[in-house]
């Protein structure tokens, strides 16, 4: 399956990809400025900016093939879509995060959306026809969208 | 191929998964004692609290058994396991069904204290579905003012977050020293006592009960081993759990706390696999063969053990104990050890501000042990590092410090990330 992957020499840590993972999730998807200043909670991003002196890239779920995620769900909430997408079906989720432990990566965030808390983690935009927005927006292609295993 | 599965939880579940994933035509047969469709266990607090309905507390989709052509007898119980014509007895159908691959998957059960033993109508289980079905019928019946639980694990403490939700005055009788003794240290339990007394739950600690004031109602009152006595108009059992043997397997099944099993899920008797609360596997951090009676290690158990019956040779490198348990508004996440067992273990903590408390117990310049109490936001970094037996020297100034991250691990740690 197709990944996102970041290059962390071409990334300049400007933050657009955390800026538009908000937008796109928040509810007025096509809008920064709407989604910033109108979404009764501040939008969260599900890619998060690593940076240190030397290097900075934008990291978000891997989508793990033997994902310990899904093993821990306690209720089955996470689970692998048809296209090796892993999802969380918030319905059914209780908040009992432990997919937080779970992740070696940690990229699965608690967020409070209103006194209401909510387990957050990328989707890789399956919803969308093109590419990841993270990835769409990334001004320096420094995060691609390539077939797993695929040379650069 | 044919396979027969005892059991019908996450470990069985996760056993169908992994036959699927290599073998798309043997037969597989399912048994469960419970009638219910695969539900998952962790939930039974989360219902009783009005949080999940009872559809979602079902483990996987309604039509799981039909996609994977899963034959099941629910509410059936095995009453015999025969290794030399490879069957199982079935009751009250009365019937044996044979297996090429069998998959123990019977799970736990909870353990009473001698004193519970004997009928009492207010005494529950908190363990299954049913448990906290006929507990959901008693509290609205009954209108009980103090509820006892029985012991200060986890199953107590979700069991009385889920009475403090349901506005019950609730009463826990720990027999150890603190809280969640298997997974947490003192300094840790003592911030989950403070925050669960603000809730209005009363504690008992290092003193048993010893005996039971009975009447009409059933118990009424608790004697600890001081003699103080605890008066109440419900108990909830919540003592632990310990592995649920099936029934008499001729030729015997080696077993210590739980069926011992190889890296394959393999027990004793070849052919036959174990897998979940009932196995004994090999924990990775504790670096012993012991019980880990989690569902994520009984996830990875009974997928192994099913890769392994359909003929595809699948190693487990060992389960890791690891929780996250949310207790009224209070995160909390542990994994590995809990308590430094030893002089080459080292502690590195830090606490505050507020109810914050982490700590990870390092051994060799490896990462054997964390508790996070408050902000368990990074845990699961951490968690990684244990898994991967990473060597942190280079980094270890780092540690749980606030912006403690990726940018701190060596350059192949953040190649294999990215």
């Amino acid at each position: 399956m197709k990944k996102v992957v970041a290059i962390k020499e071409y990334c300049v840590a400007c933050g657009l990809c955390e800026v538009y993972c908000a937008t796109v999730h928040s509810r007025y998807p096509d809008s920064v400025l709407k989604a910033f200043k109108l979404s009764p909670q501040k939008p969260v991003s599900r890619v998060f900016l690593e940076k240190s002196e030397q290097w900075s890239g934008g990291i978000q779920c891997r989508h793990c093939k033997d994902a310990p995620c899904i093993a821990a769900c306690i209720t089955g909430a996470m689970y692998r879509n048809r296209d090796g997408i892993v999802l969380l079906d918030e319905e059914r989720c209780v908040q009992c995060s432990t997919c937080v432990i779970a992740c070696p990566y940690g990229l699965i965030k608690e967020s409070d959306m209103g006194g209401r808390k909510v387990l957050l983690k990328c989707d890789l935009c399956y919803q969308l026809a093109e590419s990841p927005t993270c990835v769409t927006y990334c001004p320096n292609e420094a995060l691609i969208w390539v077939e797993e295993g695929e040379t650069l | 191929m044919n396979y027969v599965i005892i059991g019908n939880s996450t470990a069985a579940i996760a056993g169908v998964e992994g036959i699927r994933e290599v073998d798309s035509q043997g037969e597989i047969v399912l048994i469960s004692r419970e009638t219910h469709h695969t539900y998952s266990k962790p939930l039974i607090s989360y219902y009783l609290a009005g949080k999940v309905s009872r559809e979602n507390m079902d483990y996987r989709p309604a039509d799981f058994y039909a996609r994977n052509r899963v034959k099941t007898y629910l509410g059936q119980e095995v009453t015999s396991i025969n290794p030399e014509t490879k069957t199982v007895h079935l009751e009250p159908e009365d019937v044996d069904l044979s297996y090429e691959r069998l998959l123990i998957a019977t799970g736990g059960s909870p353990i009473v204290p001698p004193v519970f033993r004997g009928d009492y109508l207010n005494l529950h289980q908190f363990y299954c579905l049913d448990d906290v079905l006929n507990l959901s019928r008693s509290l609205e019946e009954e209108r009980p003012r103090k509820i006892a639980i029985i012991g200060g694990g986890l199953i107590g403490l979700k069991a009385a977050e889920s009475m403090v939700l349901r506005k019950q005055h609730v009463i826990v009788i720990e027999a150890g020293p603190y809280l969640l003794g298997s997974i947490m240290d003192r300094e840790g339990a003592a911030l989950v006592h403070e925050h669960l007394v603000e809730q209005g739950i009363e504690f008992y600690f290092s003193r048993p009960v010893i005996q039971l004031e009975t009447g009409a109602r059933g118990i009424e009152g608790l004697i600890l081993e001081d003699h103080t006595v605890v008066a109440c108009d419900m108990v909830l059992l919540a003592a632990g759990v310990r592995a649920a043997y099936p029934p008499t397997v001729a030729g015997g099944l080696k077993t210590d706390l739980g069926i011992l099993v190889d890296n394959y899920m393999q027990t004793s008797i070849p052919g036959i696999f174990a897998a979940g609360d009932v196995a004994q596997g090999f924990d990775m951090m504790a670096e012993v063969s012991r019980p880990v009676p989690i569902l994520s290690g009984a996830y990875r158990q009974g997928r192994i053990a099913g890769l392994n019956m359909a003929g595809q040779k699948k190693e487990s490198s060992g389960i890791m104990a690891f929780n996250s348990i949310p207790l009224l508004g209070l995160n909390i996440a542990t994994a590995g050890l809990s308590t430094e067992v030893g002089d080459d273990f080292t502690p590195l903590s830090k606490t505050g501000p507020g109810k914050i408390y982490q700590k990870l117990i390092l051994k060799e310049n490896r990462i054997h042990g964390l508790i996070f109490v408050g902000d368990i936001s990074r845990a699961g970094m951490y968690r990684g590092l244990m898994t991967k037996k990473a060597d942190i020297s280079s980094y270890r100034q780092h540690l749980l410090s606030s912006d403690f991250g990726l940018k701190y691990l060596p350059e192949e740690y953040i190649e294999e990330v990215l």
